[in-house]
């Protein structure tokens, strides 16, 4: 029984066809680097063109910015003109105010901005949020209530002022004084410091 | 030492380098995709 049969033999070169362990894990080691160097150049090109978003996205900050610094270049002369406008503002503001009667202070609003302030003010003075009240009269307890008359018709040897009222230069003996009010007669007799005496009147 | 396990050693050194730079690459990855991200948020693009 020496000599081995054809199926022995073949067994035995099927056997020598069969790899080693060794070139086993040669080709092993050769498929996984072949799937690293894949990967490896996949995320190379991945990385190209997030570099590239990078630089874009670089690139339009930069541009923003720049557009933002020309913004504020263009408006650097004008903030510096009211920079310089603040001061005087806040001048005008305490002369308004120095006007206002102190009770009556009060009244003003608290603003952010001092124009916001001046331009209130200004306004409730136009308005006359902050004109005297009239004076009470004493014995009747109303108000006197100013009376206005143009000065330049105005003709008295008594006269002192351009504004003095027309009714202060009517003489004592006329009968228009009957018909003014007794604040005006009032104001007429006190002008022309005379005890004047007129019907119907009792003063 | 035969040239099958020098080819052997060969191989698993190189794979050792691959993975490493592998590594290597995923860090960068990551580092750039944060940055384009805050860039593309300062810009005003996507959340």
């Amino acid at each position: 029984m020496a000599e081995e049969t054809a199926e022995q033999k073949a067994a035995a070169a099927a056997a020598a066809k069969q790899p080693t362990e060794t070139e086993k894990k040669i080709l092993d080691l050769e498929t996984q680097n072949k799937a690293l160097v894949k990967e490896a150049m996949e995320k190379k090109e991945h990385i190209r063109k997030l570099e590239d978003s990078r630089k874009a996205e670089e690139d339009k900050h930069l541009k923003d910015q720049n557009k933002y610094k020309e913004l504020y270049e263009g408006a650097s002369p004008t903030l510096e003109r009211f920079k310089k406008l603040e001061p005087m503002l806040n001048t005008m503001l305490e002369t308004e105010v120095a006007e206002i009667p102190e009770a009556t202070r009060d009244l003003i609003p608290q603003f952010s901005t001092v124009e916001e302030k001046l331009l209130w003010v200004r306004n409730a003075k136009t308005k006359g949020l902050f004109a005297a009240p009239p004076a009470i009269d004493p014995k009747t307890g109303k108000p006197v209530v100013p009376v206005k008359t143009p000065a330049s018709s105005v003709q008295s040897k008594t006269q002192t002022s351009e504004t003095a009222q027309e009714f202060l230069s009517y003489p004592a003996n006329d009968p228009r004084l009957t018909q003014l009010s007794l604040n005006d007669y009032r104001l007429w007799k006190q002008h022309n410091q005379k005890g004047v005496g007129v019907k119907g009147w009792g003063g | 030492m035969d040239a099958t396990q020098e080819r052997v050693e060969f191989l698993e050194r190189k794979n050792k380098e691959l993975k490493l730079e592998l590594k290597k690459k995923d860090e960068r990855l990551s580092e750039l995709e944060i940055t384009v991200r805050v860039l593309k948020r300062l810009n005003g693009e996507g959340k």
